[in-house]
This record gives C-alpha cells, sequence and structure tokens, in this order.
C-alpha cells in the first residue's frame, strides 16, 4: 500500500552540504579535551612526601599548605599519628616543580604567629591557620621522608652572608641581633653546648655585605644593655642602644691589629667577651695557664687574684686546689693561673724578644733555669689580700720540671712574709720568758734608796745653809745641790712610771 | 494489538505544521523529502541517529572523570585558598549541615549525568542488539531523562553566578575551574545524544541507522 492518493506528496528539497561524519568530531575533540585535561592534572602532581613533627597544633589535612617563601608549592593531603605515637606524621603534596627541593639537607618548620621579645612574626597565620615553611640546602640527594624542627629557623639558606661560631659562657636567645657600629648586621641562631657541657657554642650568623667585616681578628662581646664602671677616671655608664637595653645584643669590631687580617671562614670560632673593655684588651687571645704548687698557706687569695711581674699585672688566679697524700700526710697547694703574656709583651720598648715560634714549653724551660719563680705576696697589709708574684730569682735552687704535666708548673719558693712572721713570733717567745715577776720588789727596794737619799739630801741642805750665800764655794755648791736636787726629781718621776708600766723596762717608754 | 506506524503506512508526517505527506519513491532517490506544505525535511526516522547518539554519548562519556576529579571553583580569601571539586563541595555541604542541598547538587550532579550516560548506553545497546522486551519501560526511561537532563546543568549556573558575584578584589575571589567547562560539556553533549536518538527505534529496530 502506498498511502491515501488524496495525500499531497512530499516535495523533494536539496541535500544540504552537510556531511555527517563531522559528527564524529565531537568524540574526538572530547577526547582530546579529556586528555589534556587529564594530562594537566597528573604533570600538575608533585611528590608525595611525609614529615614528622612533634604535634600538629594548626595543621589541617587538605587545608593547610606549604609555603616556600610565601609561595604555595604543596599541599597537607593527611596528618595521624606515628606508629610509636611519638610524633605526628604529616603527608602532602607538592607541586610538580617542588621535586628537585626535596632534598636531603631541606628543612621543614610550622609557621604560626609568634610574638617574641625581639619581633612579631607570622601574624597573616592568624587569619590564614599555620603553615608549613621550608628551606632548601644544597644537598642533590632525594628525599621524600623528613623530620620537621619545631622551631622556626632564624636564617633561611639563601641569605647571603656567613655564620661563625661564639664560645660563650651562657647561652643567647635565638633572634638575638648583632651589632656592626649599632647597626643590626645579623642575628643569633642557635645556642648549643659543645661535647663536653663545658661551654656554649652560640651560632652567629652576619648578613652580606657585612659579613666582610668579620676578620680572624676580630671580637665579639655581649652587648648586655647598661653597664656602668667605677674606677680612677670616674663613672663611666655604657648603653649599646635602647633596644639592647632590653633585648640585648652582640656586638663586634676589629680588634686591635686587625688592619691586615684575613676575613674569616664560615665557621670560625671566636670567644664571646662580656664586654667591649674585655675584648679589646690587646693581646689576650694568647692564653696560657700554669699551675704553681705551694708548700704554706695560701689564706689571702682568692680566684680572680692578679698575677704581676714586679708590680705590672698580666694574669689571674683561675682555681686553687688542694692536694693531699693520705701516705705522707704531705700538703700542697696547687694553684692554677692564667697568664695573658701579650700584656707584658705590649709593654715591652723594643718589641717582641725571642722567637715567637719557639714552643712554650723550652722558653719555660730556660726562664725557669735563669730562676723565675713564683711567690705569694702581700697586696694589702690592711685586707690580708694576697696575690702571685712571678720574678726571677738567680739564687734560687734548681728545679727539674715535669715535661708532661699539664698545665706547665712554674716552680714556687716560699713566700718573704713568712720568714717576717716566724722572726716575730721568735721575739714574742723571749718576751714571754722574761721574768716580770720578779721586777716588783726590786721597785720597793729603788724607792728605799731614794727615801734614804732623800733625807741624806737634807742633811746635806742643812749643812749648807750655814756657808754664806756669797761665797765662791757656797755658789758652786748651790748650783750643784740644784742639780742634785732635779736628779732626785727624775728618779721620783722614774719611780713612779715604773710602778704604773714595770713592763717599760723592756718595752720603753709607754 | 498490531500497530501501524506512518512509515508503513508509506507516510510521512510533518513535525511542524503537523500534515501527512505520501512518500514519493521518485523523489526518495535524488532529493531529500520535504513536507508539501512547510517545506521541513522529513525523515521517517531520525537519520543516522544511532552513530550520531553513539557520538555524542562517547564524547559525554570522555569529559565525565575530569568533570568530576577536577576543581570547578577556585576560592581565595584571606583565610586561605581552597579548590572545589564538586564531590568536596557536596562533602562540605554535608558536614556543614546542610544535607538537603547536599543531596540536591549530589543528584543534580553527579547522579543524572551519570544516569543519563549509562541510560542512554543501554538503549544504544539494545537497538543495535534488536532486543525486543521491555518496550514500554525502555520508552519511558527515554522519556525520563530527556526530562531531567536539564537539571544537571544548576551545578553550572551556581559556579557561574557565584564567581561572577564574588569577586571582592584583593579580599575574595572565586574562579571556575577546569571542571565547569569539562561539567557543562559533559551536560548539554548528553542532551544533544538524548535528542539525537530516536525512540522510535526502540519499537522498530529494523529501522535503525537509515
Amino acid at each position: 500500500m502506498n498511502g491515501d492518493p488524496e495525500l499531497p506528496e512530499a516535495i523533494g528539497v536539496r541535500h544540504s552540504r552537510f556531511r555527517p561524519e563531522l559528527i564524529w568530531a565531537i568524540p574526538i575533540a572530547a577526547v582530546l579535551i579529556g586528555g589534556w585535561l587529564a594530562l594537566r592534572a597528573i604533570r600538575a602532581r608533585g611528590p608525595i612526601i611525609t614529615i614528622s613533627f612533634r604535634d600538629a597544633a594548626g595543621l589541617t589535612a587538605g587545608k593547610t599548605k606549604i609555603k616556600y617563601r610565601e609561595v604555595e608549592i604543596g599541599e597537607v593531603r593527611d596528618i595521624r599519628v606515628s606508629v610509636d605515637r611519638a610524633t605526628v606524621t604529616v603527608t602532602a603534596e607538592m607541586v610538580r616543580g617542588a621535586a628537585p627541593w626535596m632534598m636531603d639537607d631541606t628543612r621543614f618548620w610550622v609557621v604560626r604567629a609568634r610574638i617574641a621579645a625581639a619581633e612579631v612574626s607570622g601574624l597573616e597565620t592568624v587569619l590564614t591557620g599555620a603553615y608549613i615553611g621550608l628551606d632548601v640546602g644544597s644537598s642533590k640527594r632525594p628525599r621524600r621522608h623528613f623530620v620537621g624542627m619545631e622551631e622556626v629557623p632564624v636564617v633561611t639558606g639563601g641569605t647571603p652572608g656567613r655564620a661563625f661560631v661564639a664560645l660563650s659562657e651562657r647561652a643567647i636567645g635565638a633572634g638575638t641581633p648583632i651589632y656592626f657600629h649599632h647597626l643590626q648586621v645579623g642575628q643569633v641562631t642557635t645556642s648549643d653546648l659543645d661535647a663536653g657541657g663545658r661551654r656554649v657554642l652560640v651560632g652567629l650568623f652576619v648578613r652580606a655585605p657585612f659579613d666582610r667585616y668579620v676578620t680572624t681578628e676580630t671580637r665579639f662581646w655581649t652587648a648586655g644593655g647598661l653597664r656602668a664602671s667605677v674606677d680612677t677616671s670616674g663613672i663611666k655608664v655604657e648603653i649599646e642602644s635602647l633596644m639592647t637595653l632590653i633585648l640585648g645584643g652582640i656586638s663586634f669590631e676589629p680588634g686591635p691589629g686587625a688592619e691586615d687580617a684575613p676575613a674569616a671562614a664560615s665557621g670560625h670560632r671566636f670567644a664571646l667577651f662580656s664586654s667591649r673593655d674585655d675584648a679589646m684588651k690587646a693581646a689576650d687571645m694568647n692564653v696560657e695557664d700554669y699551675t704553681l704548687v705551694f708548700r704554706d698557706s695560701v689564706r689571702g687569695l682568692a680566684v680572680g687574684a692578679p698575677v704581676e711581674f714586679r708590680g705590672l699585672a698580666f694574669g689571674e688566679v683561675t682555681r686553687i686546689g688542694l692536694d693531699y697524700d693520705p701516705v705522707t700526710f704531705e700538703v700542697a697547694t696547687p694553684v692554677t693561673v692564667r697568664i695573658y703574656p701579650g700584656r707584658l709583651r705590649a709593654r715591652l720598648r723594643h718589641g717582641s724578644v725571642g722567637d715567637p715560634r719557639e714552643p712554650s714549653e723550652t722558653r719555660l724551660k730556660r726562664m725557669v733555669d735563669h730562676g723565675l719563680r713564683a711567690q705569694l705576696r702581700s697586696g694589702s697589709i690592711l685586707t690580708g689580700q694576697r696575690f702571685v708574684a712571678l720574678d726571677f730569682f738567680p739564687g734560687a735552687p734548681r728545679v727539674r720540671l715535669d715535661p708532661v704535666q699539664r698545665p706547665h708548673e712554674i716552680p714556687t719558693l716560699p713566700s718573704d712574709e713568712d720568714d717576717l712572721e716566724a722572726s716575730l713570733a721568735n721575739v714574742a717567745r723571749k718576751v714571754k720568758r722574761l721574768p716580770l715577776e720578779e721586777v716588783g720588789p726590786l721597785i720597793g727596794e729603788a724607792r728605799h734608796v731614794l727615801a734614804t737619799a732623800d733625807s741624806a739630801l737634807g742633811s746635806v741642805d742643812a749643812a749648807v745653809g750655814q756657808f754664806a750665800p756669797t761665797a765662791p764655794r757656797s755658789a758652786d755648791l748651790d748650783e750643784a745641790l740644784q742639780q742634785l736636787a732635779r736628779a732626785a726629781r727624775s728618779v721620783r718621776a722614774l719611780a713612779d712610771s715604773l710602778e704604773r708600766h714595770p713592763e717599760s723596762l723592756i718595752r720603753g717608754r709607754p | 494489538m498490531t500497530a501501524q506506524t506512518a512509515a508503513g503506512a508509506g507516510l510521512l508526517v510533518c513535525p511542524a505544521c503537523g500534515i501527512l505527506n505520501r512518500r514519493g519513491a521518485a523523489l526518495a532517490r535524488a532529493h531529500r523529502t520535504g513536507c508539501a506544505r512547510c517545506g521541513l525535511r522529513l525523515h521517517a526516522c531520525k537519520p543516522r541517529s544511532l552513530g550520531r547518539t553513539l557520538a555524542l554519548l562517547i564524547a559525554a562519556a570522555v569529559l565525565y572523570p575530569p568533570a568530576n576529579l577536577l576543581p570547578i571553583l577556585e576560592t581565595t580569601s584571606p583565610f586561605g585558598s581552597r579548590s572545589d571539586t564538586i564531590m568536596s563541595g557536596v562533602v562540605f555541604l554535608w558536614d556543614g549541615g546542610s544535607w538537603p542541598l547536599a543531596l540536591v547538587v549530589f543528584i543534580a550532579s553527579v547522579v543524572i549525568p551519570l544516569a543519563k550516560l549509562l541510560v542512554l548506553g543501554a538503549l544504544l545497546l539494545s537497538v543495535y542488539r534488536r532486543w525486543r522486551g521491555a518496550r514500554l519501560e525502555r520508552a519511558r526511561l527515554y522519556r525520563l531523562i530527556e526530562r531531567i537532563g536539564r537539571w544537571s546543568m544548576t551545578d553550572i549556573f551556581v559556579a557561574a553566578i557565584t564567581s561572577t558575584l564574588v569577586q571582592l578584589r584583593g579580599v575574595a575571589t572565586v574562579r571556575v575551574g577546569p571542571a565547569a567547562a569539562a561539567f557543562g560539556a559533559v551536560v548539554v553533549l548528553t542532551m544533544m545524544a538524548t535528542r539525537a536518538f530516536d525512540p522510535r527505534l526502540i519499537w522498530d529496530p529494523e529501522r535503525g541507522g537509515a
């Protein structure tokens, strides 16, 4: 059947130019676009790393970013407690370009808002939440598992400058500023005990270009705020700057004789002095320790007492010990002194003497052979303080030195004051033996003698009165009698005095 | 019940003006057939329906994974920046307590496109294989996906509106991510594929691809 003939027949219309195969361009384009999107997403994926921290305060999985110099290079994907429950393991996905940064010495830390004395940092994290910062080292060994730092490092890698180490007696807080001519040029990075736990190794970082002012002769000192000193030149008050008054700080300056000193290498060790004056004391860098063994009392000697050579102080007592031999009961007092030979050398009028390369042992031996001895001397009769005097005693008995003992020993001489004390005691003993009790009766007898003499003189007077006063003989006699009376008065005065102070017979008039 | 179709009777219905045309045998050789009244091209069946549907369906299926895996919105604010995929947005809404909204987004943006892809694929397969069973159910399924297809665009509308409205310079910006384009393409392509599919093939598979 071919339809109702009354219905109109469909007409012909022209072929359109549409090519049906074009429809397949759509899925092809979709594949291309989808493939490109997928490729881009895959390429954007970087290495997956883990970082362990002590805690995850402020970190959120899927939200916390990892930033290098404030540029996002990764995101925390997962946070979980480690198997041993001691740390928190943070898994993070980095961007693709971050792979070369994930090296052996890359350091990670958490940046949170921090308000320390020296600075306020990370304030933006109050709004955005904490983020993980990192610092890239120089290692070329890739790594994927890291241990995060608990403290934000003061100086990040890539900051031009040099790091040094100062040996200090006490720790100095990280971030403490370092000043050069009152200009802040660096910061303290770390404070760590040395291997023996005796001193603190303070890490210093001096920014470029100021690091070139640090030479091997540079002196560092703690610019601890206010410093007042009283000496013969009056009262001196020093303030480094208002900042250091509150926060403290470290200053450095070229030491004496630093004009042509070479620049200090990175990691160079410096002594950290407690004040600028200490730091600038000329050649104190050269320090020698010696032991002096005294056989007599060290009463009046204290740690810090000066060591003098003919009145010139050039060292100090650092330790006073005690040696006791339980077999022989011999007791000795080893005293350790620290000597700064440079202080004496600086006073030499004709520059340095001797060969500076000569080992100190042989120099010491020559000096001891020439009579170098240590002796305790009294510095003040009032306070009884004593000091150590070094001098040459050409007549001193020869001494053999122990060449292996450290510190070297300088032989001693007994002190002169000990001799004086001994002779005084001798005198006192003699005085004590004097028969003072027998003096009393002697005085009584003397008085009797004097009374008799007095009456005898009275009779003489009466006899003389019979002579005419004008006669020349009489005048002579008169004078003689007057002298006799004066002599009698003197004898009476002596007797009275003796009665009151019988000891004056021995000791003289009081 | 034996159904007589227009094509079976040698007639062509004009979908625009509604008149019936007889199919002229001679004309069919040289020219396309057109409506005698309004001139619209007439087909007994949608032309190359299976091929076009398949092509569009493949394109939509290829773009479906990136649309769901890549971020659709990238937000930058002082509180940090975050990028959301469709699913992370759903999870965010769900965690935030507004689970009805999460459900709407999930159904409109994830379930419906996926359902369309699967249903169309199944219908295509059934026509190729000339299955004869469950014709009524298949026809209903087709009508269903044709009706709900447009609702998938809600996600695109939301993304487009937020990204244009939230542009506080320097404070917060919302940018449309690469997934938005892919997702929009998926929705458009599935709708085109649905239209390209001729439901008459469910009933008369023999004419397929004519």
